[in-house]
């Protein structure tokens, strides 16, 4: 049991991490992202390649990868996305292909192989008899720094209120003086730097592959869909129902059915509150 | 030149056309009335003055040509506009909406706030609650108060006293007659002629889009067609 809290909370931690840049896209332009959990894989590469491969400090890593996942955000948006803010179904199915693209153009480079990312910090700590990594500890450590960055930012800043207004009121925003494309771009920038965070250590936390987004992109599915689209709080709830579910399954039951808790999970709210615990 | 100054104006609502050649000018600090009756288009005569429509014609505000300047700009200009629906954000408490109103006049925030919570103190009480929980008469103060958080040099009220009890409608006539007093310029589209013409020195009649009429209160109240119409006399 304790152990199922512990790991469950580890998981849940980086679930969160992936799935709050999906939910923020939604909630504040009204469309789904799928090709955020392809800037998660792309960070991970990018992360080892720039460590592992160049030798560079951990630090320039971290800024390469998260850049780079930021980047991609920003360009996504700019050079398509906001043409087709009025059209959620060509941003769904568009962004999907644009992370089978990414997922080609990673298996170009990198090859179909598994590559085993060599943990951000080395060793293990015992918490009550059980042996968990520190690397995960970091992760977690790691996700909720960037979690509470993103909660102060949207709570407290001129921006994160715009966020919050924009999602509310498109109306009400707009003769308020906010600029939505602004919003938009900033919201895409940090939605992307989230995934670059998670990316990293994703990567760490499973293996290099270049179809490694899908699983992240199911579950952040399963997650914001529990949560309530669009919504932060049913988010972070959202993540930890299907991290302690998942690591309860693969503790107690099998590694082979670990993502299908979220997903049955996800199929009870859809049918009995279909906005989700906190949808609005 | 007037503070502002609408000239042949055009706008469509879909694909009707909602003003026909709209022309008349508003003075700084003065109050002016555009009643009519509900679909005449006095909406979209703020909403165009705010840059939310395309339009045609011309509107000069303190000197500068208002066409094609998205509604930042024009807000950023001195123009606050507090919509017919309010058009707050439900899930935000009371302060959160104000500071959003702020969000190109974050200099003079701490002075705003006080004129808002000074003009609207049930606001001040109600810092904490949700935007989404207030009376119809609270949203509409709130509304004003965002609109004030802007620091507008002129005030574009769209149907203030839409759907609220008479006891509220007089707390907005106070709120008004302050904002008179601050020196503010107003606009104030209502279909309550009664109302509009308790605080505007002049009025205009709309009516399919067109200004049918124009004149002090007094004057309108002189026509027979406005006084059975509008007024019930």
């Amino acid at each position: 049991m304790e152990q199922i809290l512990i790991q469950g909370a580890l998981l849940s931690g980086l679930y969160a991490l992936i799935a709050l840049g999906f939910t923020m896209i939604f909630g504040v332009g009204g469309v789904l992202n799928l090709a955020h959990a392809g800037y998660v894989m792309v960070a991970g590469y990018m992360f080892y390649m720039a460590t592992y491969i160049l030798g560079l400090p951990l630090a320039a890593g971290f800024a390469i990868a998260i850049s780079v996942s930021s980047g991609l955000a920003v360009m996504t948006y700019m050079a398509w996305v906001r043409r087709f803010l009025y059209n959620p179904v060509v941003v769904f199915v568009s962004t999907l292909i644009l992370a089978l693209l990414l997922e080609h153009i990673m298996t170009l480079a990198f090859f179909r192989e598994n590559i085993n990312v060599p943990p951000i910090v080395a060793g293990n700590i015992q918490i009550l008899g059980y042996s968990f990594s520190n690397n995960l500890i970091v992760a977690l450590i790691a996700s909720w720094i960037c979690i509470a960055i993103v909660l102060l930012f949207v709570r407290r800043t001129h921006m994160g209120r715009a966020m919050r207004a924009l999602a509310m009121d498109r109306r009400g925003a707009i003769i308020s003086g906010i600029n939505p494309d602004v919003v938009n771009l900033t919201t895409w920038a940090i939605s992307g730097a989230l995934a670059g965070v998670a990316g990293i250590f994703y990567g760490s936390y499973t293996f290099l592959v270049p179809d490694m987004w899908v699983l992240p992109l199911i579950m952040s599915f399963a997650i914001v869909v529990i949560g309530g689209l669009g919504s932060i709080e049913g988010t972070l709830v959202g993540a930890h129902i299907v991290g302690f579910m998942e690591t309860a399954t693969v503790l107690a039951i099998s590694d082979k059915l670990r993502s299908v808790p979220g997903l049955v999970i996800m199929i009870i709210v859809l049918v009995l509150r279909p906005r989700g615990l906190f949808g609005r | 030149m007037a503070f502002l100054e609408v000239k042949n104006l055009e706008a469509y609502y879909g694909k009707a056309q909602a003003l026909k050649g709209v022309s008349f000018s508003v003075e700084k600090g003065e109050c002016i009335g555009i009643v009519g009756p509900n679909g005449a288009g006095k909406s979209t005569l703020l909403d165009s003055i705010i840059g939310l429509t395309h339009w045609r014609g011309q509107i000069t505000f303190d000197g500068v040509d208002l066409h094609g300047l998205p509604p930042r700009k024009i807000i950023k200009l001195g123009i606050g506009y507090a919509p017919e629906r309010g058009n707050l954000f439900p899930f935000m408490n009371v302060k959160d909406n104000l500071l959003v109103g702020a969000y190109l006049a974050r200099e003079k925030i701490g002075e705003n706030f006080r004129a808002v919570f000074e003009m609207l103190s049930l606001l001040d009480e109600r810092q904490k609650q949700q935007a989404g929980t207030l009376s119809g008469g609270e949203r509409q103060m709130l509304s004003l108060g965002r609109a004030w958080m802007s620091d507008p040099r002129l005030l574009l009220l769209d149907e203030p006293t839409l759907g609220l009890a008479p006891i509220i409608i007089s707390k907005i006539a106070v709120t008004i007659e302050d904002l008179k007093n601050r020196g503010a310029t107003i606009i104030i589209a209502e279909q309550n002629v009664s109302f509009t013409a308790a605080h505007a020195e002049r009025l205009y009649l709309l009516e399919r889009g067109t200004l049918t009429m124009g004149g002090t209160p007094e004057e309108l109240k002189g026509e027979e067609y406005v006084r059975k119409t509008y007024f019930g006399i």
